[in-house]
């Protein structure tokens, strides 16, 4: 029963691998922002009041706690599972291409082939997901919500809307469905995943190499080569500003924003960013938790009786 | 204060480091649990079986040989049927290839059911008239398997007919030497002493790849139940309609599964994934599908009836289980809400 309300209330976050405040993550992420510190001579401006006691961040806190309760009780017994979505695409092959004997293949090849697919497919889902969040009018309403943060925390990744959130749900549980039935219907029980306590190894490092500075006061670039291949921290912040937030729509990688030019690299912008938040004629004000849950769907009507 | 912050950050984070290669690391000469799980299937069901179909196989070779005095088949017949059974259940968990490549295609050696076009009663009959040796006239892999030996038993001998006893015995030492180089390879400590996680996947595969074969080929094409025949049921399609001992075939199919899979939780594979419900509801669809096949009468009498029907729809939910137990094997996070795009 602690357990139970532990995870409703978000506690279970910071000691469960699956999740980016996992403690570990956490902890990985301040150390490279120590180092990044030291190199840049700079940084007691990141731990600044004004940026972690901003009213923006105290509702981040706030509503962190009660969008872990909504997800826990109202939203996860409802999204489909992957072991639902696994079972629907083996049963579409099996009905479209019958059913073949298992393909022999070397352990270690199987296990990188599936390890790798799996993490391309949900990176590449994750941006097209993210860009038509931005592009459709009715689901710009729900994503406003993250973007009306005014400074980032790493709690700030969970100021999202319920709808969003279903909408994560339903992507990941496809896209690894869709993945896994391909692989268990060509290799069977010769599948396993390469993973680091639990989770795909390739998302492990992704979070362990500092995936929570993406919302952070820590603007860390990286070579500018490199930026075409992997989204910086500071890629992603510059998404949270006004100007930018129809670049850098990538998750991990960068090169789904390189393929469909909405790549923004950070050589020829300025060093320090200034202005998170949404554009001032889209605003929608959201200063509140009920602001957070409601004012998407004012919005809504509001766009809906316009036309 | 920055390089006292960053000095206890770098020690956690390699002491968490060196806490997860103790997890991870068994120490030298330690025994897994998959290696021991495989090695108790490997002696009580795949080494076991093998020598079960060796000594019925040799079993059959002596009534052969008495056949030829006293001329009365019934017994030969009876006895073909055992070792039938016995070579079923080498069949459904065979993974000799596996641990030696050469030993690949000894099951397509042994037993030719759905594969190929092939008409063996047809040509087996033109192998019986001709007076060319029998050696000579047993060219083709597919005279010297389980289903010739089928043909010959039970559709082509006659008493007056020396030359199918001959034929019949040249059939069992071709298949005597290729279950002779199974069991060579079950023996073998050099190919399982280090089999371990590997080969129970493969063992996996095996009974995955049977359970699509008794639903789709056993019963689904026997009772018209698949599109390619639908709703044209024929007893020609089954796989021992000539001596009429489907029935057996899959009753022995279906033991060996419920003996690698395991009864309960300390036997087979259920002991890899104790209290797991995808694994208790496999056991309990194995063991209904395992008694639906304890009727008496042969299938060759019922493929349309409602009984067959409901034998097939149970077997198919057989291969739907093995498919969601290896979902859940897989151990994938069912559900993550995080916004992941941000």
């Amino acid at each position: 029963m602690v357990t139970d309300i532990a995870q409703w209330l978000g506690a279970e976050s910071f000691i469960n691998p699956t999740k980016r405040l996992y403690w570990l993550f956490l902890l990985s992420s301040f150390l490279i922002a120590l180092i990044f510190a030291y190199y840049k001579k700079t940084g007691q401006e990141w731990l600044s009041k004004e940026i972690w006691w901003h009213r923006s961040a105290r509702l981040d806190y706030q509503y962190y706690v009660l969008i872990s309760l909504i997800k826990s009780l109202l939203i996860y017994p409802f999204v489909i599972s992957v072991t639902e979505t696994t079972h629907i695409t083996l049963q579409l092959l099996i009905s479209l291409f019958d059913y073949q004997e298992t393909l022999y293949l070397t352990h270690w090849i199987i296990v990188t082939l599936y390890t790798a697919s799996l993490f391309l497919f949900s990176d590449f889902t994750r941006y097209w997901l993210h860009r038509l969040l931005h592009k459709s009018e009715l689901l710009w309403a729900f994503h406003q919500v993250h973007h009306s943060a005014e400074v980032l925390t790493p709690i700030t990744f969970y100021r999202v809307h319920p709808v969003e959130s279903v909408l994560f749900g339903f992507r990941y549980a496809l896209s690894t469905g869709f993945v896994t039935g391909i692989f268990l219907y060509l290799f069977g029980a010769q599948l396993s995943l390469f993973d680091i306590l639990g989770v795909n190894a390739l998302h492990f490092i992704a979070l362990f190499i500092g995936s929570n500075l993406r919302h952070s006061p820590v603007p860390l670039a990286y070579y500018h080569w490199l930026e075409h291949w992997f989204i910086s921290p500071k890629q992603h912040q510059q998404h949270h500003t006004p100007a930018y937030s129809n670049k850098n729509f990538g998750g991990v990688l960068a090169i789904w924003d390189t393929l469909f030019n909405t790549l923004q690299t950070n050589s020829n912008l300025p060093s320090n960013i200034k202005v998170y938040g949404l554009k001032a004629e889209e605003s929608l004000r959201l200063h509140s938790i009920k602001d957070l849950l409601f004012k998407p769907f004012i919005s809504i009507i509001r766009q809906r009786k316009s036309f | 204060m920055f390089k006292i912050l960053l000095t206890i950050t770098t020690l956690s984070l390699v002491f968490f480091a060196g806490a997860m290669q103790t997890v991870a690391s068994p120490q030298a000469g330690d025994i897994t649990l998959e290696q021991k799980v495989f090695q108790e299937i490997l002696s009580t069901v795949l080494i076991h079986d093998t020598e079960q179909a060796l000594t019925e196989l040799n079993k059959l070779q002596h009534t052969l040989k008495m056949l030829e005095t006293d001329g009365n088949i019934i017994q030969t017949q009876k006895q073909f049927i055992h070792f039938m059974t016995a070579w079923k259940k080498v069949q459904t968990a065979y993974i000799a290839g596996f641990l030696n490549e050469d030993l690949l295609d000894h099951p397509r050696y042994i037993d030719t059911y759905h594969q190929g076009n092939e008409d063996i009663g047809k040509q087996l009959s033109r192998v019986l008239k001709t007076k060319t040796d029998v050696s000579t006239a047993l060219f083709k892999h597919s005279y010297k398997t389980i289903n010739a030996l089928e043909y010959v038993l039970f559709t082509a001998f006659t008493k007056q007919s020396t030359r199918s006893i001959q034929i019949a015995k040249a059939i069992t030492q071709s298949l005597e030497r290729y279950l002779k180089d199974i069991n060579e390879t079950y023996t073998n400590p050099e190919l399982t002493e280090t089999a371990g996680k590997a080969a129970l996947s493969q063992l996996a595969n095996s009974l995955l790849n049977s359970s699509y074969q008794l639903h789709a080929w056993r019963t689904g094409e026997a009772g018209g139940f698949i599109a390619k025949y639908q709703d044209k049921p024929s007893i020609k399609r089954l796989e021992y309609y000539r001596s009429t001992a489907s029935l057996q075939a899959i009753h022995a199919i279906l033991e060996t599964h419920q003996r690698v899979i395991g009864v309960n939780e300390r036997t087979g594979l259920a002991q890899l994934r104790p209290n797991q419900s995808e694994v208790s509801f496999l056991q309990r669809k194995l063991k209904s599908t395992y008694t639906a096949t304890l009727s008496p009468t042969p299938l060759t009498a019922q493929v349309k009836s409602k009984a067959f029907k409901n034998l097939y729809t149970a077997l198919k939910e057989l291969h739907d289980a093995y498919f969601l137990l290896l979902i859940d094997a897989l151990g994938l996070q069912a559900k993550i809400l995080d916004a992941d795009g941000d």
